[in-house]
């Protein structure tokens, strides 16, 4: 086909590959051959908003109470809250009610007893977020082409086509003859808003515990205590797939799936401590052990009997049903000394020895630590300096160890049950590795604190430094060893950064008040040892790099000739990665195909430059105004979530408005390549191009109070009365609408997931 | 006194339940069992097997890797798309579009291409695990350890092949003894560093040595508990399809021969019951699929048969080209396996004739288009939301029209042996023979087959390509067979649609294309330090 009939063949059965046709024009005459909409055409479907389908306003209702009370030889305290949410998805809602009852008693001088019991119960509904799944409401909203309504629309008017009850039906994007309804082109047979309503999710959870302790007075100064705890947690989660769209269809099918944790926890002290003179320390050695129990069932059956009821027995095909169960287990030994010298000089120590099921040959790890301080303030020489409240010098080292690589038996080569048409079977499902051991993490830091002008200036400026050996990681390695990750204790990196505290009370008078805070921090990162480089998703692990540098294909602009993406080419030389190929004019060179680029360093990182917080606290008479800024600066964001909405012109999936600066002629200079469907050199995701910087001020909370004057509130037998009025996550300012440049340190949103959610409320304390 | 002796007492209380025992850290899972007991035996590695035999067939376990990419479930139609054979109707939901646009298998990371690696090295290091084993072991010769090891090899075999075929460049059409083959991975465990490229013709000695090996034991074996076992007659065959794509035609007539004995050419109503069953009579390997062990909508049922209940199959049934069904004669009971004026329901159909008598020029009015939608979906059990197309296959039907329900997967079947058989005294120049071997299936299929109107190696093989795509059809043989045969893509007569298939429209035939060569997974240069991207396809 020549170019003008291609054009002409485009535009005319534009309406063929899109599937409808939201204008009053024929849909022949869309658009023109150029592309451009019909100058005739005005949008007459109905409703085009998915966000509208999908959210609503939520509501969260809170309540707690507290009470505490005792006598001579014993205290008790019990609370009690009730917090109810309905989210802003609809099909979502929240309820949780705790209660906690705990009390201490001393039957002898020599004997204190106690414990406290604590119950959690927590009831949810709703869609869950279900990552890359096409039942993921987000991304179904996110994703749709704004052409396309949530609901049936009549192809001729636009408007609703109500079912036989005057309810407006879904539009699943399958072709209906009777209605003149063709297919669309993305998500065909599915709407994930209509599956969240027709489905049926519940989540019930139960949380209860209790902690017991004794402690003994031996003699005077040596004690000995025991804590004994233990924690369950129980879920029923029931998932019902309806049989209309979707998964489930075409017969429903339904999912019981509980478990129960218990954590068992149990401690024995024993410690002295003594003070002579100038000197006081006190000693401690113990022993303690943790055992997780977590065991699972579920069944999964398909071929519902009757609509409505959501248990297994209402469903009569089998499709999966299993059970298992897991242990974790761990048990340490510790001592432990503090001395401080005139409350001037402290100095602490601890060694500790853990020992975890994890591993396999080297269950045990010893870990140190040792810390100093100086309240210089105390020194005799401060005495004349009044306006010095507190000044302390601190420094620590300290290890501790980590165990946790995402498995509880990772350090075991396992073959996991398979079964073939009912004859048992098993498969090869990982690689363990026997010889792994602790990671060790240790920390140093120093650090001044200080209290001025009485203390109307505090705050505290620190150096930290952490540095982690023997790194747990799941190496990535070659698919052809059957296996694609293999646990290890990679390498050594660290992360070092200096973090600031400052809080002042600006203003200070009788009736009005303003407190200032400002909080800040940077992290710097850089692996030291590492045998062998790898490559994890956009990042590439090396010595001298940060594990959070981007390692991509280098995106280097738009060919203005014929609209192709071009990349950066780096080659491998002598083992040394991402060295770029030059031109013999100096320049890099490129090309249109992104996987013959190679990748290379694009000088970025997710890491911020700052982070940190602003808060403010104004006060005038009872009226109390608090608000809380966080901000970033620096740091860079591969954004998937804007790249899936910059694609080549896939059918129907949604665009974002920066598609309008595409390449569309020779000549035009533009950094977004040309629209071509089934074109995949022209927006990879694992470019350059969705690099975004992360930098961004928002505002956390705002709290407005007020405090009813004591004479007022005392007259209705109350201490203390406040109202307030709150608001979180009031505004964002970022590079891109929308992005949630928090989401993950790693800095790669898929933009499929739930952002923080802006919330206001009222509410009332009161104390008696 | 007394508080001392509380105190004693609560001391000693404490020290007994304080000393933990030795093994109170060592704790193991249960639903797994270790390494070292699951090679410790034969019956235990008889379940290694069974967890091989299911992955063949089962969503994807393995952890990195997809449930989707369900083993042969998937790339059998995955196959068949890239090489042209199944045409898609429309756009469906999205399923393989990206294959047979040529949009996945040239893209090194495509997820299809890296689970297809990914899972048939698994088969490798999983048959090598078992072999390595019994050769370090002093387990007693059994006819039961001989079949796992006749198994193991097989399997190794086997995975080699659906390796080299895919990922380098075809034997027959490339210097085997340069080209680059695939990592020869026969050692197990750290350090992982797997190994080089190095050259087709390593990788195809090494098929040999396998499956040598393995005939060799299964015939001292105890035989296959079913037909989702490696049986000696299907060992027989996977060295047939080795020889067969390596120009070995000797090898592959015979052991072709010595793979079907046993195995009854099926007859018109098995022919056409759907190909749901492992259990037809000229079934030699395959998949048996169970309700508790389905795959949903990842089967391979899927993406294929008209009658699942799926929106992929609602929205695209799938078609033979015109030009292959056009030529099977009246006589030929396999003009019932397509519909070839099946009514184009679609309105999204990508040849943009879909949606009613009007655009379907095969109908002109509304009431035969609706009547004859209605006889299909009544004859074949989908439901009012399935569309038809014409030359729409009911090929594959299923066992329970119009569910989800699973079927089961036929990998290997004595037609494709009498047609390897055929193809191979063919490439021979032997005549008689290659014209004694097509009418085996020929007169099976066509009452009015004449094998002697083959009077040429060029007749024969032309015969034998339309046979293998009408007779092997959604079977996953096409991509595999063009490579061999040196045969480009051209869909201008198929009844594929150009806006649909884009780059999968035409291609260059494989000799001078090397898009016929899927790229090597990226995550495998990624992390295997003897390949860079210069090793790339």
């Amino acid at each position: 086909m020549s170019g003008s009939d291609a054009a002409q063949v485009a535009s005319a059965t534009i309406f063929n590959r899109l599937g409808r046709n939201p204008f009053n024009v024929p849909n022949d005459q869309i658009v023109d051959v150029n592309g451009n909409i019909n100058p005739n055409a005005t949008v007459i479907a109905k409703d085009l908003d998915w966000y509208d389908a999908l959210e609503r306003t939520g509501t969260r209702e809170s309540h707690s109470i507290n009470v505490s009370g005792g006598g001579e030889n014993f205290s008790t305290f019990f609370s009690a809250s009730n917090l109810k949410e309905k989210g802003y998805v609809i099909e979502s809602d929240y309820q949780r009610t705790t209660s906690r009852l705990s009390g201490t008693y001393d039957p002898t001088p020599w004997l204190t007893m106690g414990g406290n019991v604590n119950i959690a119960v927590e009831e949810s509904h709703g869609s869950p977020s279900r990552g890359s799944s096409i039942a993921n409401v987000f991304s179904f909203a996110k994703n749709m082409g704004s052409i396309y309504s949530p609901y049936l629309l009549d192809p001729i008017t636009g408007q609703y086509i109500n079912d036989d009850d005057g309810n407006r039906r879904w539009d699943r994007g399958e072709s209906i003859s009777d209605l003149g309804i063709q297919s669309r082109p993305t998500s065909v047979g599915r709407n994930a808003l209509e599956e969240a309503i027709l489905n049926n999710e519940e989540t019930k959870r139960n949380n209860f515990g209790f902690r017991y302790n004794a402690d003994l007075t031996i003699t005077k100064g040596l004690k000995f205590g025991v804590i004994y705890g233990k924690d369950f947690q129980d879920q029923i989660n029931h998932s019902y797939e309806n049989a209309e769209v979707g998964d489930g269809a075409p017969t429903a099918r339904f999912e019981d799936a509980r478990y129960r944790r218990t954590v068992e926890n149990f401690t024995q002290l024993l410690s002295y401590n003594k003070s002579f003179g100038l000197h006081s320390f006190d000693v401690t050695l113990g022993h303690e052990s943790f055992d997780r129990h977590f065991s699972s069932n579920r069944i999964f059956k398909g071929t519902q009997t009757v609509a409505g009821i959501y248990e297994g027995s209402n469903f009569s095909v089998i499709l999966d049903a299993d059970g298992s169960s897991t242990d974790y287990k761990l048990e340490g030994y510790f001592a432990r000394l503090n001395y401080d010298f005139d409350h001037r000089y402290y100095l602490s120590a601890s060694v500790r020895r853990d020992g975890s099921s994890v591993f396999t040959n080297n269950k045990w790890g010893t870990f140190y630590s040792v810390g100093a301080s100086w309240r210089i303030s105390q020194e005799e020489f401060m005495k004349d300096v009044s306006w010095v409240d507190n000044l302390k010098l601190r420094g620590s080292y300290g290890e501790v160890g980590n165990d946790q690589l995402g498995n509880y038996y990772i350090s075991q080569p396992l073959y996991a049950i398979y079964p073939n048409a009912g004859a048992p079977g098993i498969f090869w499902d990982s690689t363990g590795n026997a010889d792994l051991l602790w990671e060790t993490s240790e920390s140093f830091d120093v650090a001044l604190e200080f209290g001025l002008f009485d203390n109307r200036l505090t705050g505290s400026f620190e150096f930290y430094k952490k540095i982690s050996s023997d790194l747990l990681y799941n190496v990535p390695i070659p698919g052809s060893e059957g296996q694609i990750q293999a646990p290890d204790n990679v390498g050594d990196l660290y992360n070092q950064g200096f973090e600031l505290g400052l809080n002042g009370r600006i203003v200070d008078t009788d009736n009005f008040s303003w407190d200032l805070g400002i909080q800040a921090s940077t992290l710097k990162n850089e692996i030291t040892a590492l045998p062998d480089p790898f490559i994890d998703g956009s990042k590439r692990w090396d010595v001298g790099r940060s594990r959070f540098e981007f390692f991509i294909y280098d995106y280097a602009g738009v060919d203005p000739a014929n609209g192709d993406a071009l990349y950066n080419m780096y080659e491998e030389v002598d083992g040394k990665v991402g060295v770029p190929i030059m031109n013999p004019d100096g320049t890099q060179a490129t090309t249109n195909v992104y996987q013959d680029a190679g990748k290379g360093y694009v000088g970025a990182s997710s890491v911020p430059d700052v982070i940190g917080s602003i808060s403010n606290g104004l006060k005038y008479k009872n009226i109390g105004l608090n608000f809380l800024f966080t901000y970033q600066l620096g740091g860079d964001i591969l954004d998937y979530g804007y790249a899936n909405m910059m694609h080549e012109g896939a059918y129907g999936v949604s665009l974002h408005p920066d598609a309008l600066n595409t390449w569309k002629n020779p000549g035009d200079v533009t950094d977004v390549p040309r629209m071509q469907n089934g074109s995949s050199n022209l927006s990879p995701s694992l470019t350059s191009r969705w690099l975004t910087d992360a930098s961004f001020l928002s505002l956390r909370n705002v709290t407005f109070s007020y405090n009813l004057n004591d004479d007022v509130v005392n007259k209705i037998g109350i201490d203390k009365l406040r109202l307030f009025l709150s608001g979180e996550n009031l505004f964002i300012v970022n590079e891109r609408k929308g992005l949630d440049p928090q989401y993950n340190l790693s800095g790669t949103p898929s933009g499929d997931d739930y952002n923080p959610n802006r919330v206001i409320s009222v509410g009332l304390n009161v104390a008696f | 006194m007394i508080r001392k002796i509380y105190i004693l007492l609560f001391v000693g209380a404490m020290a007994l339940t304080l000393g933990c025992e030795e093994e109170f850290l060592d704790t193991v899972p249960t639903d797994s069992i270790s390494e070292e007991s699951a090679l410790s035996s034969p019956d235990n590695m008889e379940l290694v097997l069974n967890g091989l035999h299911r992955m063949m067939y089962g969503q994807n376990q393995l952890t990195g890797g997809s449930s989707s990419r369900s083993g042969e479930s998937h790339f059998i139609p995955m196959f068949d798309a890239v090489g042209g054979n199944i045409i898609h109707s429309s756009p469906g939901n999205g399923w393989m579009t990206s294959d047979l646009k040529w949009q996945s298998h040239v893209n090194s990371s495509a997820t299809t291409g890296f689970n297809l690696w990914f899972q048939r090295y698994h088969f490798v290091a999983t048959s090598s695990a078992m072999i390595d084993k019994i050769a370090t072991s002093d387990f007693t010769v059994t006819p039961q350890l001989n079949n796992i090891l006749g198994q193991s090899h097989a399997y190794r075999a086997w995975a080699y092949y659906r390796l080299i075929t895919t990922f380098s460049k075809g034997y027959l059409i490339g210097n085997p003894s340069t080209d680059p083959g695939v990592p020869l991975q026969l050692d197990q465990g750290t350090p992982y560093t797997s190994g080089p490229r190095g050259t087709v013709q390593q990788v195809y000695d090494q098929m040999y040595i396998d499956i040598d090996k393995a005939i060799a034991y299964l015939k001292e074996a105890s035989p296959a508990a079913n037909k989702s076992h490696i049986s000696l007659n299907a060992a027989y065959g996977i060295k047939a399809r080795i020889a067969l794509s390596m120009g070995d035609w000797q090898a592959a007539a015979e052991n072709a021969v010595l793979a079907r004995d046993g195995y009854a050419l099926l007859d018109e109503d098995g022919w056409l019951s759907g190909f749901n069953s492992y259990d037809l009579s000229e079934v030699i390997w395959g998949g048996k699929v169970i309700d508790t062990e389905t795959n949903y909508f990842q089967s391979y049922f899927y993406f294929i048969a008209f009658s699942f209940n799926g929106s992929q199959n609602r929205s695209n049934p799938k078609l033979i080209s015109k030009e292959l069904y056009d030529r099977l004669p009246d006589t030929d009971y396999r003009t019932k396996g397509w519909l070839p004026l099946a009514p184009n329901t679609n309105p999204a159909a990508s040849n943009d004739q879909g949606g009613s008598f009007e655009s379907d020029p095969n109908y002109s009015d509304k009431a035969s288009f609706d009547a004859a939608k209605a006889e299909i979906i009544e004859k074949y059990g989908a439901t009012k939301g399935h569309n038809t197309h014409p030359y729409m296959n009911v090929k594959f039907q299923l066992k329970n029209p119009g569910s989800i329900d699973p079927d089961d997967v036929i990998y290997m079947r004595a037609s494709e042996m009498v047609l390897i058989e055929a193809e191979a005294k063919a490439m021979m120049d032997d005549i008689t023979e290659a014209q004694d071997a097509l009418a085996i299936l020929g007169e099976k299929r066509d009452s009015a087959f004449d094998k002697s109107i083959f009077t040429t190696k060029e007749l024969l093989m032309d015969e034998i390509k339309w046979q293998r795509r009408v007779e092997l059809w959604g079977e996953g043989f096409s991509y595999h067979d063009n490579v061999r045969w040196d045969e480009g893509l051209d869909q201008s007569n198929s009844g594929a649609a150009e806006v649909l298939y884009q780059d999968g429209f035409m291609q260059p035939k494989p000799s001078i294309n090397d898009k016929w060569i899927f790229k090597i997974p990226q995550q495998e240069i990624d992390s295997n330090p003897n390949m860079t991207e210069a090793d790339q396809n």
